[in-house]
């Protein structure tokens, strides 16, 4: 690992692209960097919420599609452990064959600068999921040793690439001491629950009356869905103009009605409840299934923003003994 | 927002979508918003709401002498009307 003061580190950063910061909001371009965790997830710089996908123009007798604009390049700068893993899992859906085009440009446009979370909180449960706040993710991770300094180190070529490591020098032992001390308390702060789902045994959870009456009182507002980091539903539509259409590709969100309706008119999750538990049974059941890992990062977001009070927490237990419980 | 047909508010980030959203949403809370706060609490995303909410109160106040919530007997803000009502507003 290499000490680096943390101007010069982001001064390097800045020269790779526009440098991209956790402030309490989102990551935006501003001076300071927040010390807890953001409120939207940086899934924005690889998903946004609103993204041309091209224009259809009208000219005299034939239709001109232009293509998107190219994606600066940007530096994600101090994504926490649990931003990058929502990231990871994200991109299994968008990276997958086919690959998606618009999907896979932002992602060789963009370097992630992550952060060893120091900014544990009551809605943490990260550690849950097989990875921590000392868990080294992105391009470069660094260590916030205090205000000035970092240690930190290139994972990928492209990390490797953006700064002239050579210049800088090793960090010394004690430093590496203090990092570990600082990560293995911060460790003990984030919670872990016990969790070991039969993924078979889905028909049996969904529509159950503990998953239902879990999550009874969500309002199906989505807002849980807009600040996951590793919700990525989106719909497709077309703004008509003029003379010219945009074909854009928006957030969407499990939580509302027309989510699921389909063209005939009938919807397979047309109850309030059935689509909170469609959520709940996508991140702990259906993804695993399919990626082979739990689609929830731990990072609390979702705790944090509900309006109505829900705690994914309580409901991951209550699973966890409805289906023990089934098995005598 | 539930509504493909017609399309009220478009799903996207353009400002005059989100305006138009909290406007229509404006004119239904007219009489019957309380300016109690709790939206404003419990927004995810810290929209100051009371902003809007309590420029109706103020306005149902001044314009008509009408406090909602005052008195369970009193008749809905919009299912009433008198002859002395304004209005010069309506073009």
């Amino acid at each position: 690992m290499k000490k680096i003061r943390m101007e010069d580190f982001e001064r390097e950063l800045s020269r790779w692209g526009t440098v991209f910061k956790r402030t309490e909001e989102g990551f935006m371009e501003k001076d300071t960097l927040f010390s807890g965790r953001s409120r939207q997830s940086p899934k924005e710089f690889l998903l946004p919420r609103e993204e041309v996908l091209f224009v259809a123009r009208k000219s005299k007798d034939d239709v001109e599609i232009l293509p998107s604009k190219p994606s600066k390049k940007k530096v994600v700068f101090g994504a926490l452990p649990c931003d990058m893993k929502g990231l990871e899992l994200t991109s299994k859906n968008f990276m997958q064959d086919p690959q998606d085009p618009y999907f896979k440009k932002r992602m060789e446009n963009t370097l992630f600068v992550s952060e060893m979370c120091q900014y544990p909180s009551s809605s943490c449960f990260c550690r849950t999921f097989g990875f921590g706040p000392r868990a080294q993710m992105g391009d470069i991770t660094y260590f916030k040793l205090d205000e000035d300094t970092v240690l930190t180190i290139p994972l990928t070529d492209k990390g490797k690439h953006a700064l002239k490591w050579e210049n800088y020098p090793e960090a010394e032992p004690q430093d590496l001491k203090i990092m570990e001390n600082v990560l293995s308390e911060v460790e003990k702060k984030v919670e872990k629950l016990d969790l070991s789902y039969d993924f078979n045994r889905q028909r049996e959870v969904y529509g159950s009356d503990v998953l239902n009456e879990s999550v009874f009182h969500c309002i199906n507002c989505g807002a849980c869905t807009f600040v996951c980091p590793t919700c990525y539903c989106f719909d497709i539509r077309d703004v008509k103009r003029k003379d010219f259409v945009i074909r854009e590709r928006v957030w969407d969100s499990c939580m509302y009605f027309v989510y699921s309706l389909e063209a005939s008119g009938h919807n397979p999750r047309k109850e309030r409840t059935k689509r909170a538990q469609n959520r709940f049974m996508h991140k702990f059941f259906y993804q695993p299934l399919q990626y082979k890992e739990y689609g929830c990062t731990g990072c609390g977001r979702c705790i944090d923003t509900c309006p109505a009070g829900y705690d994914i927490r309580q409901t991951v237990l209550k699973i966890q003994s409805f289906l023990e419980g089934q098995n005598g | 927002m539930d509504s493909y047909d017609p399309l009220w508010v478009e799903p996207g980030v353009s400002i005059s979508d989100i305006m138009s959203y909290h406007l229509i949403k404006m004119y239904h809370m007219a009489g019957r918003c309380t300016n109690c706060g709790t939206c404003e609490r419990a927004c995810p995303e810290n929209i100051p709401l009371s902003l809007l909410t309590s420029m109706l109160a103020h306005r149902l106040k001044r314009d008509f002498d009408y406090i909602s919530g005052k008195n369970p007997e009193q008749k809905v803000f919009l299912g009433e009307y008198h002859y002395e009502d304004r209005e010069d507003f309506i073009k």
